[in-house]
């Protein structure tokens, strides 16, 4: 059936989802979820008239219906197994699992936190608490944000008090194991860092074989004065799911935040993170590598707001297209009249190994302060037939040979994570890809 | 055996001719010079060899072991015992250079029929050549050739070749650019790789090396096409007078 639903339809099925759980509802939540839902009766489904959805509408998200997973029926036992056999960090770490719409946190992740630190899920937050979810998230935002609000429930928060320095990394995996249709997960994570406070995240988005989701994801993250925050995301679901993560980010004075992203999977995968600099002196190194196979949407959304002076914004991706898919990089800078001794530079370059695959990478700047040092570029390319030459001159097969030059492409983002596992898990679904691309390629041409 | 020949072969690049009837038979245990002015055609025979794109042959037949080269593609080339240091080693960025000699090890075994080789022999045979070659070991873990000196860049073919074991090594201007010890080092890795059953064709503009590899025949190049052969005097005879006297005979 290729009817469309309309979000006013969503409003109700998500309405009929909190309803029987109001009453154990934080005050907060309950009036998050009304603000959604009212703004859902009022939202539209983005499509390329608007400016941020230019170049891929999300009609094409509408046309199955996603049920909508019940987000609060208590953790099972389950859920911390499944998803243990996808961390990647190692012993000590502090282990968050978000499995088939149940939140775990594990009782030895608590009973490492150091004074201080805190995991909760968000139906934990009390009333009063602040920041809540929603500050930088608005459920006016656009209709997913709307929905998220709706049905927010799932989730959880990682707050960190002044000077608070975890050692170990925190380790989230979201993970869709499948069950009866498809299914809207929406989970929610709030990440609070105190003044001085640092801590790394790692975060995964996988959904096992044929399991199909949507899943509407939304991170809002606070750094305070001098905070520092490491940030790694690798998203990796299967061709049956669609993706949407919006992150939004706001750094005090002197903090930091370096983001790598790794976006595979998903048959529709979207990505929008945005910057805002609240106070001087802050820096952000975000970087990240996206795939487009065969049918493939992959969309890249960055934001960076330069609102106040002597900041630090360096963004980069980039993307191989292995299939006849098609892959946006839409990178924005905004640089405010009062936002001197700003320095924003934006990178976008993209390996192009299909023929019939689009890319559309169009960074742009808006600079109103003139004591600034910025930049953007983006390069559209193909593999290098002389080094394509070199490799098989060695004997080695041109499927091979396309494999290693576009790992090699990638490098420079992959060396950006230290977790050999995690890396091993990126390194050979990318080689699937490309082998299984490049063999269908050389089939083509003999 | 007659592991390499070449006859009346013609090879255009962008519809220009460049090589105008080459001869050329070389047999397994043999060294053969190719010496010659700049832009005679000495690396484009070279590449045509390898299998390169955008080599346009247009008479002439190459017969390696018996078997029509021109035919085979690059790799089935390289399997089948063909090897080019080039001229200009080309850079691979974000390709470590272990994973790719490993690769490209591994891909000739597989050719064979023989398993992979597992990362420890593998880098147990590498370490030896390194010592042999006199090469930093740094050099494998950074990219292949990336941001190489010139020398190392030849070096690391040399390496290559010394892995691969070729039948026929076609080195192209390998010695270019070597400083008087790496030059050293270099003709006594091809020395060690002399044998009765591997046949070798060193593209050159100086003697020095090849009073380090003595040669079986040396031959110019000039205009497309080669315009004499001869012994290992006739490279010392090029070192006295030049080419000059040789592009007036063949004019
Ligand atoms: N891709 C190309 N397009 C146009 N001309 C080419 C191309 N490749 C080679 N040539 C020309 O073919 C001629 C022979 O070049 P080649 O590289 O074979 O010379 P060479 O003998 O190796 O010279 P050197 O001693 O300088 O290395 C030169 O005139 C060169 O400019
Ligand atoms: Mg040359």
């Amino acid at each position: 059936m290729n009817t469309e639903i309309s979000p006013l339809e969503y409003a109700r099925s998500l309405q009929a989802l909190g309803a029987h759980e109001r009453q154990r509802l934080p005050d907060w939540m309950q009036t998050l979820r009304a603000q959604g839902q009212k703004a859902l009766t009022q939202a539209q489904i983005p499509d390329r008239k608007l400016e941020s959805w230019r170049y891929a509408g999300a009609q094409r998200l509408f046309r199955s219906y996603f049920e909508p997973a019940a987000p609060l029926t208590a953790a099972d036992e389950h859920a911390a197994t499944a998803a243990a056999e996808w961390y990647t960090a190692g012993e000590g770490v502090l282990r968050i699992a978000l499995v088939d719409g149940h939140l775990h946190l594990s009782p030895e992740t608590l009973a490492r936190l150091p004074e201080g630190a805190s995991v909760r899920p968000l139906t934990a937050l009390t009333e009063g608490a602040s920041p809540l979810p929603g500050e930088l998230v608005p459920p006016g935002r656009d209709l997913f944000a709307a929905m998220s609000a709706a049905g927010i429930g799932l989730g959880f928060l990682l707050e960190l008090a002044d000077d608070v320095q975890l050692s170990n990394p925190v380790e989230v995996v979201y993970l869709w194991r499948g069950g009866e249709g498809p299914r809207l997960l929406q989970p929610r994570c709030l990440l609070v860092l105190g003044r001085n406070a640092s801590a790394t995240l790692l975060e995964q988005h996988l959904g096992l074989e044929g399991a199909a989701c949507f899943s509407n994801v939304v991170s809002e993250i606070w750094l305070g004065e001098g905070a520092h925050l490491t940030h790694l995301q690798y998203q990796g679901q299967n061709a049956a799911s669609q993706h949407l993560c919006v992150e939004a980010l706001r750094l005090a004075t002197g903090s930091r935040y370096e983001g790598t992203r790794f976006a595979l999977g998903g048959a529709w995968a979207r990505n929008e993170i945005e910057i805002d600099f609240a106070g001087e002196g802050a820096a952000v190194d975000l970087a990240g590598l996206f795939t487009v196979g065969k049918g493939q949407l992959n969309d890249i959304q960055t934001r960076v707001r330069h609102a106040v002076p002597g900041c630090h914004s360096e963004v980069r991706f980039k993307s191989i297209l292995h299939g006849a898919g098609r892959g946006v990089m839409d990178g924005q800078i905004a640089v405010a009249r009062d936002a001197q001794r700003s320095e924003a530079h934006l990178q976008s370059a993209n390996l192009m190994l299909a023929r019939d695959a689009e890319i559309d990478a169009r960074p742009t700047l808006e600079i109103l302060a003139d004591d600034v040092q910025c930049s953007h570029g983006a390069s559209v390319g193909q593999l290098d037939p002389l080094q394509l030459y070199y490799l098989r001159s060695r004997g080695i097969d041109t499927v091979t040979a396309t494999r290693l030059l576009a790992m090699g492409f990638a490098r420079e983002i992959l060396q950006r994570n230290p977790y050999p596992i995690l890396t091993g898990r990126i390194e050979q679904r990318l080689a699937d890809a490309l082998v299984a691309a490049a063999a269908q390629e050389v089939n083509a041409d003999g | 055996m007659n592991l390499l020949q070449i006859q009346d072969l013609h090879v255009a690049v962008e519809g220009k001719p460049i090589l105008e009837g080459i001869d050329l038979s070389l047999c397994s245990g043999e060294v053969h010079a190719i010496m010659g002015p700049n832009g005679s055609g000495k690396s484009t025979l070279a590449q045509v060899l390898a299998g390169r794109e955008g080599y346009a042959v247009t008479r002439g037949t190459v017969r390696f072991m018996g078997k029509d080269l021109l035919a085979m593609s690059i790799e089935e080339r390289a399997h089948a015992g063909l090897f080019l240091a080039m001229q200009y080693p080309v850079e691979l960025p974000g390709v470590n250079n272990v994973e790719f000699l490993r690769t490209a090890l591994n891909a000739h075994r597989a050719a064979r029929g023989e398993p992979p080789l597992d990362a420890v022999s593998f880098l147990r045979r590498l370490r030896g050549l390194l010592e042999q070659l006199k090469l930093d070991e740094r050099l494998l873990k950074r990219d292949v050739n990336s941001g190489f000196s010139g020398g190392e860049k030849k070096r690391n073919e040399i390496l290559q070749m010394a892995l691969l074991q070729p039948r026929l090594a076609i080195l192209d201007e390998t010695d270019s650019g070597l400083d008087i010890d790496a030059l050293r080092i270099v003709a006594d890795g091809v020395n060690a790789m002399r044998s009765p059953e591997r046949g070798m064709l060193l593209i050159t503009h100086y003697q020095r090396l090849l009073e380090y590899v003595r040669p079986d025949r040396v031959h110019v190049l000039a205009g497309g096409r080669i315009v004499r052969s001869g012994g290992p005097e006739l490279a010392l005879e090029l070192e006295e007078k030049g080419y000059g006297w040789l592009l007036e005979g063949a004019a």
